[in-house]
C-alpha cells in the first residue's frame, strides 16, 4: 500500500504593513515558518492566498480582495502575527547556558508605526550587532503594541511582529533586559 | 431555539459553528457566499445571522450593511466573527451597524454565550414599550402564578422595569413566589382609586432584590368584587409607568374581562390533560365574546406534572389552534416554590427558565408580526 504524501500546506493569518496599505491575508509556510519565507535572500517576493486590502488611514475598512496575490518583501515595514504564532517563527530551545536569553524592552519607528515590545536576546545588548550583522532582514518583536504615528488613536496588538530592519528608522531599547519566564 | 444564519466561506470553520449552534439547540442555515446569505436572510427570516468579514467578492461588512438597508432583515440581530482581531475591526464591525464583534478563534461556549446574549438582547429590544401581558386561566394547579412570576422576573432581567400585578381575589401567591409579604394589595389602591397619585400607588407597590415591582392581591377575598372601571384606572396608571406589566390572572369576571381588554397580549395557559383542554375550550369561546382579537390570546401547554400528558399535536387538533409555547415539566421548579425562590434569575439555565426566555423572545416576534412593515 502506499505511503500518503503528507500534506505541505499550513496556512497562517498575517496582517502586513507597507507604508500605504494593510493587507489582511493568508500565507502558505509549507512547513517552515513565515520568518523563513520572509529572511529568505533568495526570494524577493512573497505569496498570498486572499488578500484582503484597506489603507493605512482607514485600516480597518477593506478597499479591495484578491485571490491571489504577491508582495515585495522589501517594501513591507512589518508583518503583525495576532494569534497563535506557531508556523511565524521557529521554537527556540531554552537549554540552559552559561549566558542566559534575556527580554529587552524596545522602541522601534518605522515612519508610519511605532512599536512597543520585546526582543529575545543571549547575552549583552549590542545595537550593531542585532540591527546589522545577522542575515536576517526581519527583527522579531514579541507582546507588540504598534501605533500608527499619523493616527495614534489606532493601535495594533500582537503575539509577534517582525519588523523589516531596512525600515527601521528609529530603534531604542533597554540596556538590562530581564531573564525570559519559564514555560 | 433560534433560527441562525451563519455566512463564512470557510466551509470547515462553517460546518464546526453548525454543530456548536446545534448543541447549543439552535438551527444553522449556512452558506458559504454573502449575497446568497443576503438572498436566504430575506426568504427565511433568521433571528440572528453570524458573518465572517474576510470573504470574497462581497466582505462582512458590506453584507451587514446590505442586511441593514433591507426593511425585512433590518432587524436581525447581526454578530461579525473575524480573523481580523484589531480594535480598528471591531470598530469597523460596529460602524456597518453588527450589533457584536468576535476575533476568532472563539471557544464553542464563549460562541453560544454572545449567541443567547444577542437573542436575548434583540427580543427585549424588539419589545414594545409598556407591553401588558396576562397569564391567565381559570383552572387552578396550571401554573400560571409561577409562569406569570418567572416572566416578569426574565422580562426586569433583561433590562425592563416591570411591574407583576397579582389580580387573583382569592390569596394570590404572586408576592409569596417571591418571598415578599404583602404588607399593601391592590386593595389598598382600589379604596383611594378617585385620588390615588403615581407616589401613592409606588408606596403599594412590593418591591424585590432585582428591582421588580409586585402589586400583590389581598390575602382574603373583598367582601364585594372590585369593580372594573377601578380596575381599568389601576391598570391605566400601571402601564405608562413600567416598560412591562405582567398580570396572574383567575377570573372571568368584570376584573379579568378589563385586564384581559387592557393587555396587549393574554397567555392562556393549560396543563396538556382533558380536563384542563374542556377548560380552555369554554374559554376561548368566552374570550372570543369580548372581542378580543384573535392573535393576542396565545396558548401556552405546562406540563406540572412529571407523568406524560396530551401530546402538543393532539392539543392543537383539539383547540384547532397552534400552541404559543409548550412548557416542560421542570423539578426545580418544585424546589424553588419550596424554598419560595423563583427560578430566575437564579437557576437560569433549568428548563423551565430557559423556555420562559424563549417565550419572551416569541413574544417579541409576534408584536412584531403584528407591526405593520414599513413600505419600502
Amino acid at each position: 500500500m502506499a505511503t500518503p504524501i503528507p500534506s505541505r500546506r499550513k496556512m497562517l493569518q498575517v496582517d502586513f504593513f507597507t507604508p500605504a496599505h494593510r493587507l489582511s491575508t493568508q500565507v502558505n509556510v509549507y512547513g517552515a515558518t513565515l520568518a523563513d519565507q520572509l529572511n529568505d535572500p533568495r526570494v524577493s517576493w512573497i505569496n498570498l492566498e486572499m488578500a484582503y486590502i484597506s489603507r493605512i488611514e482607514k485600516p480597518g475598512e477593506i478597499i479591495a480582495d484578491y485571490a491571489i496575490s504577491t508582495l515585495r518583501k522589501d517594501q513591507v515595514s512589518l508583518a503583525m502575527v495576532s494569534g497563535s504564532t506557531d508556523g511565524a517563527v521557529k521554537k527556540i530551545a531554552h537549554a540552559s547556558t552559561f549566558f542566559p536569553r534575556l527580554l529587552h524592552r524596545v522602541w522601534v519607528a518605522t515612519g508610519a508605526v511605532e512599536i512597543t515590545g520585546h526582543i529575545e536576546l543571549t547575552g549583552k545588548l549590542d545595537l550593531s550587532t542585532l540591527l546589522v550583522a545577522p542575515a536576517e532582514r526581519f527583527m522579531q518583536v514579541i507582546h507588540a503594541v504598534a501605533t500608527s504615528a499619523f493616527f495614534p488613536a489606532t493601535q495594533y496588538n500582537a503575539e509577534l511582529i517582525l519588523v523589516n530592519k531596512d525600515a527601521i528608522q528609529v530603534f531604542c531599547a533597554e540596556e538590562k533586559g530581564k531573564p525570559v519566564p519559564q514555560e | 431555539m433560534a433560527r441562525i444564519l451563519v455566512i463564512d466561506d470557510d466551509l470547515d470553520l462553517l460546518e464546526m459553528t453548525r454543530m456548536m449552534l446545534q448543541r447549543g439547540g439552535h438551527e444553522a442555515i449556512l452558506t458559504g457566499d454573502g449575497m446568497d446569505g443576503i438572498v436566504k436572510a430575506q426568504q427565511l427570516r433568521p433571528e440572528l445571522a453570524i458573518v465572517d468579514v474576510m470573504m470574497p467578492g462581497m466582505n462582512g461588512y458590506q453584507v451587514v450593511r446590505k442586511l441593514r438597508e433591507d426593511p425585512a432583515t433590518a432587524d436581525m440581530a447581526v454578530l461579525i466573527l473575524s480573523a481580523r482581531a484589531q480594535s480598528v475591526d471591531r470598530e469597523a464591525a460596529l460602524a456597518a451597524r453588527a450589533d457584536a464583534y468576535m476575533a476568532k478563534p472563539v471557544s464553542p461556549a464563549e460562541l453560544l454565550q454572545t449567541v443567547t446574549d444577542l437573542l436575548e438582547r434583540r427580543s427585549q429590544a424588539s419589545l414594545p414599550a409598556n407591553l401588558m401581558t396576562s397569564v391567565f386561566s381559570l383552572r387552578g394547579g396550571v401554573g400560571t402564578t409561577t409562569i406569570a412570576v418567572n416572566l416578569a422576573l426574565t422580562l426586569q432581567q433583561a433590562g425592563r422595569q416591570v411591574c407583576l400585578v397579582d389580580l387573583c381575589q382569592k390569596s394570590g401567591h404572586a408576592a409569596i413566589q417571591v418571598r415578599l409579604q404583602a404588607k399593601m394589595t391592590w386593595a389598598d389602591a382600589l379604596l383611594q382609586i378617585n385620588n390615588l397619585s403615581p407616589e401613592a400607588l409606588d408606596q403599594i407597590l412590593l418591591r424585590h432584590d432585582s428591582g421588580l415591582r409586585v402589586l400583590a392581591s389581598p390575602f382574603l377575598p373583598p367582601a364585594r368584587p372590585p369593580a372594573g372601571e377601578a380596575i381599568a384606572r389601576l391598570l391605566t396608571m400601571l402601564k405608562p409607568a413600567f416598560g412591562a406589566t405582567v398580570i396572574d390572572l383567575g377570573t372571568l369576571d368584570d376584573v379579568g374581562r378589563t385586564a384581559i381588554l387592557s393587555s396587549d397580549f393574554v397567555l392562556l395557559v393549560l396543563t396538556p390533560e382533558v380536563a384542563s383542554l374542556q377548560t380552555t375550550a369554554a374559554t376561548l369561546r368566552a374570550i372570543k365574546a369580548l372581542n378580543v382579537p384573535d392573535g393576542h390570546v396565545l396558548l401556552v401547554s405546562n406540563q406540572v406534572a412529571l407523568r406524560p400528558g396530551l401530546s402538543p399535536a393532539a392539543i392543537e387538533k383539539a383547540l384547532g389552534r397552534k400552541l404559543f409555547a409548550n412548557l416542560p415539566y421542570d423539578e426545580a421548579q418544585l424546589e424553588a416554590l419550596g424554598q419560595g425562590v423563583p427560578l430566575m434569575p437564579g437557576q437560569f439555565n433549568s428548563p423551565l427558565a430557559a423556555n420562559v426566555r424563549q417565550l419572551v423572545q416569541a413574544l417579541a416576534a409576534a408584536r412584531s408580526a403584528r407591526t405593520p412593515s414599513p413600505a419600502p
